[in-house]
């Protein structure tokens, strides 16, 4: 983003702060989508590597304190990311959460890929389920039963997710 | 005030579009992520509630048109994400699935009616699993859905 277009943005994010909260009713915030978009700059990569780092880490050390997880559950989800990042070199970090009825999950999903889908369910108990999701070939693979760890398949999968 | 508004259950026009706002929403989302099937998922409570009712169960949504994104953020507590799907989209993806997926109002209780943009409640028909359906393929449909999904805020 050049700078003109930053002072830009920074007087129209500015102006929108400002405006009556009915504006605000009929449009979203437009500077978070902007700041979104103005993410995928090249310029900015390492930058926003080594900050999406600092909070994937958060995010890890977090999840012992993390009173909607099940001491299992916390456990398996720091042992996957340990598992999975062992073995795909420059693995990207999954989306992570929590669901309302508890099951933990991380999933590889991005717009730059915008076909392929892995999503790795962990349960209470620590138990995983996985799924693969081609939506252009219609393809999709995973485990109807919770399993201990992630299989070889998976992993296979995974891959696909390695930084390039 | 409380008497207006759509008839629960009457499908919404094909060119509305539609606000999403998970409970909870993700803890961690990288660069360039896409929403993961797990947000567009049917919880416990939302199957309950459709079996206490005698209704199908409903994923929570907004009609754009008579709900705003900060309306609907008021029915919620804390943190926020907000998707947009169109109503077509979700049609496609129907076809694209084999799935009946439909979008109707779904009225909210008495209470509730008279806050701004109350009205506007709604869900999408047909995400939970089917009996005997393969999980991963009624995960796949979810991820068609979720896919279909644009990010329009998001508190970080």
């Amino acid at each position: 983003m050049s700078d003109k277009a930053s002072l830009a943005d920074g007087l129209r994010e500015r102006a929108w702060k400002k405006a009556p909260p009915l504006a605000k009713t009929l449009t979203p915030d437009p500077f978070r989508v902007a700041r979104l978009a103005h993410a995928s700059q090249p310029r900015d990569q390492p930058l926003r590597q080594a900050q999406e780092s600092a909070a994937w880490q958060r995010y890890l050390q977090a999840l012992e304190e993390d009173r909607r997880l099940a001491v299992p559950q916390a456990r398996a989800l720091r042992e996957l990311w340990r598992f999975a990042s062992e073995r795909v070199r420059c693995l990207r970090y999954p989306a992570a959460g929590v669901t309302a009825d508890g099951d933990a999950y991380l999933s590889w999903a991005y717009r730059d890929l915008p076909r392929i889908t892995l999503n790795v369910v962990v349960l209470r108990d620590g138990r995983l389920e996985w799924a693969f999701v081609d939506s252009h070939s219609g393809v999709h693979r995973g485990s109807e039963d919770p399993v201990a760890e992630l299989p070889d398949e998976a992993v296979t999968e995974l891959r696909r997710f390695a930084r390039r | 005030m409380s008497g207006e508004g759509p008839a629960d259950g009457t499908p919404l026009p094909a060119d509305a579009r539609v606000l999403r706002l998970p409970r909870p929403p993700p803890d961690f989302v990288p660069e360039s992520w896409r929403p993961p099937y797990q947000l567009f998922e049917p919880s416990s409570d939302d199957k309950r509630h459709a079996e206490d009712r005698g209704l199908p169960v409903r994923v929570s949504v907004w009609d754009e048109s008579l709900t705003s994104s900060e309306q609907a953020r008021a029915f919620r507590a804390g943190r926020c994400l907000v998707l947009r799907v169109g109503v077509k989209n979700i049609r496609a993806v129907a076809d694209q699935t084999n799935r009946a997926l439909a979008v109707a109002y779904d009225r909210l209780e008495e209470a509730l009616l008279s806050r701004p943009g109350a009205h506007g409640h709604a869900g999408i028909e047909g995400l939970a699993r089917r009996s005997g359906e393969p999980k991963v393929e009624w995960k796949a449909a979810l991820q068609r859905l979720a896919d279909e999904a644009e990010l329009i805020e998001w508190d970080t």
